[in-house]
């Protein structure tokens, strides 16, 4: 950096785009006026001429043979495919969701008709307590009784019929 | 300082452009002409930039598959190579983030120390006894510069390839760079001055460098 020190920081920046013809008129006559002046600006100009010359010296890498071909090929597999897959994901997703409903709307018809069925012919123990509700409910009264004659007998007596009339089953 | 934006016409009236837009309307064969004209060279710049030549195929590869599927937007609003090498630099980018998030969590590869991979030097002192003395000359010379050229940043080293492999003026590398011109020329400034740093003792002391 102390070989170029006479030129100004910006004269140091432009020393490159002056290499690379990057630079308005006005500039390039300041980087001349200052390169004939300066020995070691030359120097420097020389030096990143030559080692910039050096990259040349790197090895090409061309593309493989069937670059195109296998570019090409990927490009046409990647579009494509892609219709197909969106066409055919969407009829199957269409596919799924009507097996879906259908399997649930079967599954409510079953459980359904099974509730419907089971509620109707199939009694319980409660239905049985209720169809009975009305002896239970009187069935200290039953005991009593003891028989049926013993019954009929007490309703022909009149007294008793009257009273108890609304207590009857 | 030149003009900092590439005209709309300038980049209307690139042949290469123009396929593209072909290629825009659906014609195959229009975008097989451009993967055609422009392997070779992305691949090589590629190389250089990620230094492993089998990631640059297949980076090069990614660049024109992206390029072909945002087709339908695309807009000549710059020169066809400066769009390609922009999207082939961003893509770069991203590839060395990936490289670099791997490195963190494997370390010590086979053929890395702890400071990393080796040293142009002691390949060569390993192949030196293998080949004539001019074939190794051109080979360490090889190596040497692509060991100055790694010590780049990317930007660095992307301007660097740019204006020496694809001739790119300042205005280009902007574009391709989405930067100013006044960056690149400070961009190019101190990358030329690093490699001139790094190679100027192989300039002075061999023969390499001599004008040709």
């Amino acid at each position: 950096m102390a070989k170029i020190s006479r030129l100004s920081g910006e004269q140091r920046e432009n020393l490159v785009a002056y290499l690379d013809g990057e630079l308005d008129e006005a500039a390039a006559k300041e980087i001349e006026q200052a390169l004939a002046s300066s020995p070691v600006a030359r120097h420097d100009v020389d030096m990143l001429s030559r080692t910039w010359d050096l990259l040349g010296q790197l090895p090409t890498s061309p593309a493989g043979e069937d670059f195109t071909s296998r570019t090409i090929s990927s490009i046409r597999a990647a579009e494509k495919p892609k219709a197909r897959v969106d066409d055919a994901a969407v009829s199957r997703a269409i596919r799924r969701t009507l097996g879906l409903a259908i399997a649930l709307l079967v599954l409510l018809g079953a459980g359904t008709a099974g509730f419907l069925a089971t509620n109707r012919w199939v009694p319980n123990e409660a239905d049985e307590i209720l169809n009975d509700y009305e002896v239970i409910s009187e069935l200290d009264k039953y005991l009593e009784a003891g028989d049926i004659d013993y019954l009929t007998k007490l309703q022909e007596h009149r007294e008793f019929t009257e009273h108890d009339e609304p207590n009857t089953p | 300082m030149k003009p900092t934006r590439a005209e709309p016409t300038a980049a209307a009236r690139d042949p290469d452009a123009k396929l593209m837009l072909r290629a825009k309307q659906g014609e195959e064969a229009a975008f097989t002409q451009l993967v055609n004209s422009y392997q070779d060279r992305l691949v090589g710049v590629l190389t250089h930039l990620v230094q492993d030549r089998q990631a640059a195929e297949d980076l090069a590869q990614e660049v024109f598959l992206k390029i072909y599927k945002a087709r339908h937007g695309y807009e000549p609003t710059a020169k066809f190579s400066t769009y390609l090498f922009r999207i082939a630099n961003n893509l770069a980018s991203n590839r060395r983030r990936d490289v670099g998030r791997k490195r963190e969590v494997t370390l010590a590869g086979s053929d890395s120390g702890p400071m990393g991979a080796r040293p142009a030097e002691q390949i060569l002192a390993e192949t030196s006894g293998m080949m004539p003395a001019r074939q190794f000359a051109r080979i360490e010379i090889q190596a040497v510069v692509q060991d100055a050229l790694s010590t780049l940043n990317d930007n660095q080293r992307m301007a660097v390839l740019l204006h020496k492999f694809e001739e790119m003026s300042y205005i280009d590398i902007a574009a391709t760079l989405d930067t100013t011109v006044s960056a690149v020329k400070s961009l190019l400034s101190r990358a030329r001055e690093n490699l001139r740093v790094k190679l100027e003792p192989y300039v002075t002391q061999g023969t390499w460098g001599s004008q040709d």
